[in-house]
């Protein structure tokens, strides 16, 4: 049992730090591989993509339930070994500094290349990093309140600007999707389009977290919350698709950026409305990697808890400088494009897949096992 | 204490390293020390395989004339704007040779205007959209126009109403009932019909007059290759075709002098195979506006053979520009676009669609909304 000490968190909070670690990776990409792949009939790949993710989420979170008191790390090394254990928490470790190293260099290549040309990249990965630092300095509470605080004006600014790129739409007939579908190039673009979805994984860390009897009901915000992204995700594609088509589509660079930079208000005080746009999707970047920075310390001081006790915020400037210096060693959009396709989307997938599969067994072997650890009492720091 | 020390040591390293790293003013540079591209024109250059770029500025003077809060103003003597020129093989290296010409960071971030010579070899124009395809600074919103004359003639050309050329032309084109049909694209428009199948560009054309710029004409390509410049009469019928007719007027002398005005259009372009061979059908929803007719009042009968003579003469003039396109070879209303997202398979199944365009068979359906003017007398 976690002391009274422990900052808890409301169903709402929960929900929102769970969306904000996925959405935020691919995002600018989004919805480029779906299109390449399977062109105008993408969508059917995002909506499935979206069966997908909710699936695993449900997975995921049916594993969080096993032991609701008990972060994953710790519960992982007590009921599957120590050594399985601690492959596990290196992994959780490792995979999520390379998510957070990913959005940063993604979203410092998109504002260097636009806005800042003379701007050393460094600089820009080292703002975004440590801005998501400064989120989370005060642990998990302050963080859930910070995001839920910005992440409203957020969806009016995103719907507002759906609106104002859908006014250049001039084929409406893209708007539905082609009945030729073929199967092969539709999977391979689900499979590369999957990375939008990618790091929900954290409520494994996170769910202890949330208030007791609120965890039922932060399930249920979590899909209400993925419903909502995945309609503002459709929304987009639809608006790009119709927009540029699907040649141009697949031939742009960032058409989410783009997208945005067609929108021109004639007569408005920034005529270049949607360069100004933009710069709201900083809010989603530093929030994934916010929650990804707290999410990282925990996992970390929980794997070298018998060795060192680290405190909070020396791990979150460690972790913070890892992933600076992560991302220095991403030289161009199109490195950091490869390295998502080869080891994020496979590994991603792995995670939310094959450690939800193993666990759930081995609870179905170790009945007692888990009812010991349902119980075990929680002695170590506030984290 | 210590620790109540520690922790501030911290806060404050952080704070430093944040103020360090969020200025965000590696790139913020006074404006006098900028100077804004409002248009940028790309021509041949004199060697084969260069090209010219010319980069059009608002002067300082030009700049304080246009600004209404700030009296009077520049002198009259000052030009209001002033124009770089940059020759290399690339836009890069036009861009540098036109940078070492001034004191100022040449700033693209602004610009409204891109024209681009009917002179440009294909090779050179791709090049050339590639590049600013790249160029992050350059938004996709400015606008694209094709001219035959030289840039100063294009930009110095005296403009009725705007103290900025590049400007005037910018209100034109966002301005849909600024002119009689909308011919305003985009960058990122031009750009969707250079890389999409089977569809060509048209880029509307700017001619400087003494009384001031004419934009009643459109280039044709096939591909990047320019093809031809329409007569005004000709993009009338574009405009129509295309359904971008706004202020259009036609008047009918042999039945009962009829005059319209303010005829616009929508239009929708499907494609079928039948037998081998391609079918494509125009459909022009047009509305129009009887402006006089010399009964005075209109009968049902009246309207009844206007609207029938009036898609007749409109219908007859699509069809008659549709075979000039087939003679040119291009595809301005992309039909094979729209058969390519209606029939994807038959679409690529087809080797060359600009040797298919040629053959394709029109139908032009045309349907003729006459709004009554009731008592006109």
């Amino acid at each position: 049992m976690f002391g009274n000490k422990m900052p808890r968190i409301s169903a709402g909070q929960f929900a929102t730090m769970i969306t904000a670690g996925y959405a935020g990776l691919g995002i600018f990409y989004f919805p480029r591989p779906l299109v390449e792949e399977a062109g105008r009939a993408g969508l059917y790949g995002f909506w499935l993509d979206a069966l997908a993710a909710f699936l695993l989420m449900r997975l995921t979170f049916r594993m969080d339930r096993l032991v609701p008191n008990e972060t994953f790390s710790r519960f992982a090394a007590l009921l599957l070994s120590k050594p399985v254990g601690y492959l596990l928490g290196l992994y959780t470790i490792v995979y999520h500094l390379l998510l957070a190293i990913s959005a940063t260099v993604l979203f410092s290549l998109v504002l260097g290349n636009i806005f800042l040309p003379s701007t050393p990249i460094w600089a820009i990965d080292g703002a975004l990093t440590l801005t998501a630092a400064y989120m989370a300095w005060n642990g998990v509470a302050s963080l859930a309140r910070t995001l839920q605080a910005s992440y409203i004006p957020l969806l009016v600014l995103t719907m507002l600007s759906i609106t104002l790129a859908a006014v250049s739409i001039r084929h409406a007939s893209l708007l539905v999707p082609s009945p030729d579908v073929q199967v092969t190039p539709l999977l391979k673009g689900v499979y590369h389009q999957f990375l939008i979805f990618i790091g929900f994984q954290l409520s494994v860390t996170l769910y202890p977290f949330v208030r007791a009897e609120e965890r039922t009901r932060a399930e249920r915000y979590s899909y209400f919350a993925l419903a909502g992204i995945v309609l503002a995700l459709t929304l987009q594609y639809e608006v790009i698709m119709a927009v540029f088509g699907p040649v141009l589509t697949s031939e742009i660079r960032w058409p989410l950026v783009s997208a945005y930079r067609i929108i021109s208000v004639s007569g408005f005080y920034i005529s270049k409305l949607g360069a100004l746009l933009i710069l709201l999707w900083t809010t989603v970047v530093v929030a994934f990697v916010a929650v990804r920075l707290w999410c990282l310390t925990h996992d970390l001081s929980v794997f070298f808890k018998d060795l060192v006790g680290i405190r909070y915020d020396v791990g979150l400037l460690i972790m913070s400088l890892l992933s600076i210096g992560g991302s220095l060693l991403f030289p161009n959009a199109k490195v950091a494009d490869i390295f998502n396709e080869r080891f994020l989307v496979p590994f991603g997938l792995g995670y939310l897949t094959v450690i939800p599969a193993i666990v759930l067994i081995a609870a179905k072997l170790r009945p007692r096992r888990v009812l010991d650890l349902k119980t075990l009492s929680e002695k170590g720091p506030e984290l | 204490m210590a620790s109540k020390a520690k922790r501030a040591l911290t806060g404050a390293l952080i704070a430093l390293t944040l103020a360090v790293t969020m200025t965000g003013c590696w790139d913020n540079q006074p404006l006098n020390t900028r100077t804004l591209v409002l248009a940028m024109g790309f021509y041949p250059g004199p060697k084969p395989g260069t090209v010219q770029v010319d980069f059009a500025y608002p002067t300082p003077s030009g700049l304080a004339s246009s600004n209404p809060t700030s009296g009077s103003g520049g002198s009259s003597s000052t030009p209001s704007f002033g124009t770089l020129t940059g020759i290399g093989s690339t836009l890069a290296e036009a861009f540098s040779a036109a940078q070492a010409k001034t004191s100022h960071d040449l700033y693209l971030g602004h610009t409204v205007l891109l024209v681009f010579s009917t002179q440009l070899k294909p090779t050179e124009l791709k090049r050339l959209t590639d590049a600013l395809n790249r160029i992050g600074t350059l938004d996709k919103t400015p606008f694209v126009a094709a001219s035959p004359a030289p840039f100063d003639k294009v930009v110095g050309v005296k403009m009725p109403q705007e103290e900025f050329p590049s400007l005037y032309y910018e209100q034109l084109f966002s301005c849909t009932t600024c002119s009689q049909l909308t011919l305003g694209l985009r960058l990122w428009q031009m750009m969707e019909r250079l890389v999409t199948p089977g569809v060509d560009l048209v880029l509307p054309v700017l001619t400087p007059t003494p009384e001031g710029p004419a934009v009643d004409r459109v280039a044709i390509y096939h591909k990047f290759q320019y093809a031809t410049t329409l007569t005004p009469k000709q993009t009338t019928a574009y405009g129509i075709a295309a359904g971008l007719s706004k202020k259009t007027g036609v008047y009918l002398p042999r039945y009962w002098q009829a005059d319209f005005n303010a005829v616009s259009d929508t239009s929708t372009v499907s494609a079928r195979t039948q037998g081998g061979s391609v079918d494509a059908t125009v459909a022009l929803k047009v509305t129009a506006t009887l402006q006089s007719l010399s009964t005075g009042t209109e009968s049902a009968h009246q309207l009844s053979v206007l609207s029938k003579q009036l898609s007749k003469i409109l219908a007859g003039e699509v069809l008659q520009f549709l075979d000039t396109t087939q003679k040119n070879d291009t595809d301005v209303l992309g039909v094979g676009r729209s058969l390519s997202w209606s029939n994807p398979q038959t679409f690529s199944a087809i080797p060359s669609w600009h040797a298919e365009y040629p053959k394709v068979h029109f139908t032009v359906k045309c349907m003729v909304t006459i709004n009554k003017m009731g008592d006109i007398k």
